[in-house]
């Protein structure tokens, strides 16, 4: 217990208590590690939630039944915590065989010779591609060669509050609109659904809408040697049509928007009766409905009008690429390659990572799919067909992600009013140009 | 043992070599094995020592120097990671972020748990039980779900501002989502997290002897001056020993930014701890070995600050059984 007195060598030793400091340091040099030590267990790496966790086990079931001498062990998290634990875990020499990936950090794996060149079992035929989506297979390609199988694909997407949209009442929802267009339709839904609601979320923090906008002016987010694509002029006219639409009341509010930036899928606008459209990927319209009453409907994105490009992608959610480490390559590439066209493993792990790229597979689930999920599917055969899609051929550099945070970051100062147009596209140039050199 | 006043020193010098070579020797004296005993029972927190925590920092130290990205094998930089802090505008913006956290959360939380240990400290009933009441915050306050919550009431429909709509001001600000209040509302978490200083305080209150005050009375002082003049000098040691403790913590915030922002520091880094940014630098952008220097530079800042506290105590931290 306390003492009435203290003298100086107590206190002292109680000071030495705050020596807890150095715990954060310590975090800071660590490093972790999985074992992987019987001879044929194989280790699945992957982000996600618990219900694809459910799906890829099934597929993992019936791998493991086909071939009694592997045992795959799989893992997962979430999408912000894999990236982190995936590079201490490579860090600590514990790379797991079987990683999934994401289009914004494939380049840098490569780049580091961490992922396995697939060039070779693919003309095995150990996986197999001879039905794929050539469009979606060109589009996860690095310097030319697949280190990394498409599990899915789909498209940037404007997902809207149909309710809210029938209660407004101002005539039709266009089939297509330009981003003027967009932003008129905008202001009047806002002014006839009256307070609180806003017709559209705030973008001009959101990376892939940014990237829509420069495609459309016939540039990419980045050049093939890695430079920057889009110029600072393209920021500034970015950042004043957003001024333009929170003046006239189309977008949120800057302080709404800066809400819905703190927790996911469920803080955005639409969810929370914000906003009638949200700018997103095609496949989020399950997660979406699955946190709203009102009806979620999917429209494509702005068009650049008369002279523009076509500004959409189809976009590989994610792909299954294999360690270059491993010491099961072939058990290893086998099972990329059941997961993209095995009967059973393609209805287990169904359309929950996009639409698959196998014609086959695409096939075979057309009967069994849900109607929201129908809603997805056809939404990504009408963008093929409308010419408003044109491949990516450039991939995102290591430091894309930096330069994802700096333009939220940049976008919400100027909406803030805490910096000029003019001035925040030069520091958001900057910082990019920055990210870029660092990697 | 007993000396003899007439042995000849030279004879006692001797005797005392031989007991320390005893000592020294491998049979141990009971004594001796006790200690054995007391070094083995901590033998488990060594081995933690060394391996979770020394071993890391160390390593750190070596990454500081280093461009490292987790993913290939560090390269020595020298001090350049050290050198390019001063000209990240990121950085700079985080230091003066923590240092505004720091400089209004802990006195505003030694505050408010002295004024509740002193409330607290009149002989109610059920002591106890208010004492577990207002220390459960300091249990919860750093948790996951209460900077959840922390977001839901400081919201554009959240309690405060439904609490001032009642008193007729009506405000549809969203205290968390605005760069000019975001960091406020977390000074407010932290400073409803003062249960564990207001315990301690209470103890220190219930120590200072009755005879001070009740002298005092007797020589006519009223509440403020038995406050200034007792409660305050013969509490410095606590106060002192608090605001090391509390600093300390505050340096190293993390959760709450991060939780409350979503871990992106924002809105427009205006919640951008620092430990928030070495966890963003390090594990988001994989910049390990500017994470690390920047890891190291905290360390040094809170020994800075600990020192000037320690030094400074010598003039305002009273100890009782040093009175001269």
């Amino acid at each position: 217990m306390m003492k009435a007195t203290y003298n100086r060598r107590q206190v002292l030793q109680m000071g030495a208590a705050s020596a807890a400091g150095l715990s954060f340091l310590a975090a800071c040099g660590g490093s972790g590690g999985s074992s992987t030590t019987a001879t044929k267990h194989l280790q699945l790496f992957f982000w996600g939630t618990t219900s694809r966790d459910k799906l890829t086990r099934q597929a993992i079931q019936l791998f493991d039944q086909k071939h009694p001498d592997v045992k795959i062990t799989s893992q997962f998290t979430d999408f912000n915590s894999y990236w982190n634990k995936l590079s201490t875990q490579i860090a600590g020499g514990g790379a797991p065989d079987l990683i999934q990936m994401d289009m914004r950090y494939i380049a840098q794996y490569v780049k580091k010779g961490l992922l396995l060149d697939l060039t070779d079992p693919i003309a095995k035929k150990t996986i197999d591609l001879s039905d794929f989506d050539q469009t979606l297979l060109k589009g996860s390609l690095v310097n030319g060669k697949s280190y990394g199988i498409p599990l899915g694909g789909n498209y940037q997407a404007q997902l809207y509050d149909q309710d809210l949209i029938a209660k407004a009442n101002v005539g039709e929802l266009p089939a297509t609109f330009t981003w003027d267009e967009f932003g008129t339709y905008c202001a009047k839904l806002a002014k006839a659904l009256g307070k609180g609601v806003w017709g559209t979320a705030d973008e001009s923090t959101n990376i892939t809408a940014f990237e829509l906008w420069t495609r459309q002016h016939g540039r990419d987010l980045y050049t093939t040697d890695g430079k920057l694509g889009f110029t600072q002029q393209d920021v500034s006219d970015w950042f004043t049509y957003w001024s333009g639409l929170r003046k006239s009341g189309a977008c949120v509010p800057i302080e709404i928007a800066a809400g819905a930036m703190t927790g996911g899928t469920p803080t955005t606008n639409l969810v929370k009766g914000q906003a009638v459209f949200n700018l997103t990927l095609s496949n989020l319209v399950d997660a979406f409905q699955a946190l709203m009453q009102h009806k979620v409907g999917i429209h494509m994105t702005p068009t650049g009008g008369t002279g523009a490009q076509p500004g959409m992608y189809l976009k590989t959610s994610q792909l299954l690429s294999v360690s270059a480490t491993t010491k099961y390559v072939s058990d290893s590439t086998s099972f990329v390659g059941f997961l993209i066209n095995d009967p059973g493993a393609i209805k287990a792990i169904n359309v929950e990572r996009g639409i698959p790229g196998s014609a086959k597979a695409k096939a075979l689930l057309q009967p069994t799919l849900t109607p929201s999920q129908q809603l997805v599917l056809s939404y990504v055969n009408s963008v093929t067909q409308s010419g408003n899609a044109r491949p990516k051929e450039v991939l995102d550099p290591a430091g894309a992600g930096a330069i994802e945070q700096s333009l939220m970051r940049t976008a919400q100062a100027v909406g803030f009013g805490k910096t000029s147009i003019a001035d925040g596209a030069k520091s958001f140039y900057a910082d990019a140009q920055k990210a870029l050199s660092q990697g | 043992m007993i000396r003899n006043p007439e042995r000849p020193a030279r004879k006692e010098a001797q005797e005392i070599r031989q007991e320390v070579k005893r000592s020294r020797g491998l049979k141990l004296s009971s004594e001796g094995k006790e200690n054995l005993a007391g070094y083995l029972f901590l033998l488990p927190w060594f081995a933690g020592l060394i391996l979770l925590t020394a071993g890391p920092m160390i390593s750190s130290l070596y990454l500081s120097f280093t461009n490292f990205d987790l993913l290939s094998a560090p390269v020595w930089v020298g001090l350049q990671n050290y050198l390019a802090m001063f000209q990240d505008l990121r950085w700079l913006n985080a230091v003066k972020v923590t240092l505004i956290y720091v400089f209004l959360s802990v006195p505003l939380k030694m505050v408010f748990a002295l004024a509740l240990a002193m409330l607290l400290n009149r002989g109610l009933r059920g002591l106890a039980i208010y004492r577990a009441v207002y220390y459960v915050p300091s249990l919860l306050g750093g948790s996951v779900a209460i900077a959840i919550l922390w977001r839901q009431i400081f919201d554009t429909s959240g309690l405060v501002n439904q609490v001032l709509g009642w008193v007729g001001i009506k405000s549809a600000t969203s205290w968390i989502s605005s760069p000019n209040y975001a960091l406020g509302t977390l000074i407010i978490l932290a400073v409803w997290q003062f249960g564990s200083p207001m315990i301690i305080f209470l103890a220190g209150l219930k120590q200072i002897p009755m005879e001070y005050y009740e002298a005092a009375t007797t020589d006519g002082a009223g509440k403020l001056n038995r406050f200034w003049h007792i409660t305050l000098p013969l509490l410095t040691p606590i106060v002192f020993f608090n605001m090391i403790l509390q600093m300390v913590g505050a340096f190293q915030a993390f959760t709450p930014a991060f939780i409350v922002s979503g871990g992106t520091g924002g809105p427009v880094d205006s919640t951008l701890f620092y430990t928030l940014y070495i966890y963003q630098e390090g594990f988001g952008n994989l910049h390990m070995g500017y994470a690390s220097a920047m890891a190291w530079i905290l360390l040094i800042a809170i020994a800075l600050f600990t020192t000037i506290a320690f030094l400074s105590s010598r003039y305002w931290v009273f100890y009782q059984d040093e009175r001269k």
